[in-house]
């Protein structure tokens, strides 16, 4: 593998400044290993090579002439297909959308552009975010760069295949339901859904208005704060979009854990973890308890209704998105996702409501919580990645079925919007990455972020690379 | 509330028909109704919840004219 590939974003981005390499060199090394492996993954669904490099070749010259865009410039990056990215076909991983090509870029693309990144083309993605396995796609199943034969988990899926296999090194997600998180716990990144409103959503294809948010995928916790600082900031062309000012989240990462109280829900998040993923994030708890944070048991009341009212959000919402496309022509759809749009004609609205009154009370319930505590933990997922294919899959003896269980831990922070990160903590006996979860108050994007970078700063998890 | 009776796939394809406008084929609405019997199951939790003084986690912001 070649050294620059192996680098994460951060790194990448320091080694242009001091002059260690050059946009080029790095574009190109990331171009070739993606026509060397983007086939066993199906990550990338369009790659925009020649663009790439006349960028690259644009930022050089801004730094010859003196002019430094900061730690992104010239770092190459992808951005899911759900992102509208002008002049590039944008395809939302439907054959709805097979040859849409967006006159603006989404404003996460422009900001993330006006950063200096490069980007090299498009990633897979569930069809319409509407799915935690990438298994249901346009372009077929995205795959996990540990076993190309396991899903890659999704919806974000090309985004966390694609920097699972360093054929980058960070990337754009969205996440409704989880889908950067189960991505990253899947494929073993990093992944960090900020608070709903942080990130604009601007020009990213809707799935649910009330619980889409956007967010990085990365090879670390580090990257994954540079990117925000990036990313986040008020949108006047989203109405859910905050005008809080963006903290410097880079430079404040490093922080002594000394003191800090993570809380420890483990009814609902880990009683039904497959034992190996239990194991593993238990091992991630000792370890930052042994950098000095508080372990305290909690329990967060009301948590069990949480799939019941995604459920209710996502099938009204979606419909109601998808109503036109229904009329015109409904077999362009997958099977899968068909099935899931038509079933939203079936809620009543008494029961959407009821799940939108739920997010009020989970809401409330989880602040009481977080009053005594710096930073919930949990599994990112309760299990890893299964073969693509598989409904269901074993769970300390019982089986239980793949989507559900995949959307378990993370679905209940896209009902009350608050930030969670996920990070690699260990592997299964599959061989497959288990990931740990770290979530805090609205808008407290930094303590996740510090704690979970102090914890990449003790372990090496982050580190692994599969094996192409 | 009186109880519920489960759902069948003359219901699913009424409904589908007679007022979302999208029918379904009886094999589809067939498959459906195997889906969405547990999925009301869920929903009935949420109907017991204690919800009585909560509003909806969705906020009405009234279109403000541009000051400029």
């Amino acid at each position: 593998m070649s050294e620059l590939t192996s680098l994460g974003a951060a790194a990448i981005g320091a080694g242009i400044q001091a002059g260690e390499f050059s946009p080029t060199e790095v574009t190109q090394a990331f171009l070739d290993r993606i026509a060397r492996i983007n086939e066993r993954l199906n990550a990338f669904v369009t790659l925009t090579a020649d663009a790439a490099l006349d960028a690259a070749k644009r930022r050089e010259a801004e730094l010859t002439s003196g002019q430094s865009r900061g730690l992104l410039h010239g770092v190459p990056i992808g951005h899911k297909d759900l992102y509208y990215t002008k002049g590039v076909r944008t395809t939302a991983g439907s054959a709805v959308h097979a040859d849409f090509v967006p006159d603006f870029d989404a404003t996460v693309v422009q900001r993330l552009d006006e950063a200096g990144t490069i980007m090299l083309g498009k990633l897979n993605t569930h069809e319409f975010a509407y799915g935690p396995t990438n298994d249901a796609s346009y372009f077929g199943p995205c795959r996990n760069p540990w076993d190309p034969d396991y899903f890659s988990g999704g919806s974000s899926g090309g985004s966390g295949s694609a920097v699972a296999a360093r054929l980058l090194p960070a990337a754009t997600g969205s996440d409704t339901g989880g889908s950067i998180r189960m991505p990253a716990a899947c494929c073993g990144v990093t992944g960090l859904k900020p608070t709903y409103g942080r990130v604009s959503r601007h020009g990213i294809f809707p799935l649910c208005w009330t619980m889409d948010h956007a967010g990085p995928l990365a090879r670390s916790v580090e990257d994954c704060a540079l990117l925000l600082e990036s990313m986040a900031g008020a949108d006047p062309a989203d109405a859910a979009c905050s005008t809080r000012v963006v903290e410097p989240y880079h430079a404040n990462l490093d922080r002594d854990l000394a003191g800090v109280r993570i809380g420890i829900p483990r009814r609902f998040f880990f009683d039904r973890a497959q034992a190996d993923v239990d194991a593993a994030v238990t091992n991630a708890l000792a370890e930052l308890e042994s950098l000095g944070a508080v372990l305290v048991d909690v329990d967060i009341p009301y948590i069990e209704h949480a799939a019941s009212a995604a459920m209710a959000i996502y099938l009204a919402e979606a419909v109601a998105y998808h109503d036109d496309q229904l009329d015109d022509d409904p077999s362009l759809y997958t099977e899968q996702v068909r099935s899931f749009i038509e079933l939203g004609n079936q809620v009543l609205a008494k029961d959407y409501l009821h799940a939108q009154r739920y997010r009020t009370l989970l809401g409330q319930s989880l602040s009481e919580v977080m009053r005594d505590i710096d930073v919930l933990a949990t599994p990112g997922t309760p299990i890893t990645a299964a073969p693509i294919g598989v409904a269901e899959v074993d769970v300390r003896g019982e089986a239980d079925g793949v989507f559900g269980a995949l959307l378990r831990n993370t679905e209940p922070f896209d009902l009350t919007g608050v930030p969670a990160l996920v990070m690699p903590c260990g592997f299964a006996a599959n061989g497959m990455p288990v990931s740990l979860q770290l979530v805090t108050r609205a808008f407290d994007e930094l303590t996740a972020l510090q704690v979970g970078h102090r914890f990449q700063q003790a372990t090496d998890w982050h580190l692994r690379e599969p094996g192409l | 509330m009186s109880e519920r009776k489960p759902v069948t796939s003359d219901t699913l394809a009424a409904v589908a028909e007679q007022i979302a406008g999208q029918p379904l084929d009886p094999d589809r609405a067939a498959a459906y109704a195997d889906f969405a019997e547990p999925i009301y199951t869920m929903f009935e939790g949420l109907r017991a919840l204690p919800l009585k003084n909560i509003e909806p986690a969705i906020v009405f912001h009234p279109i403000e004219d541009d000051p400029a």
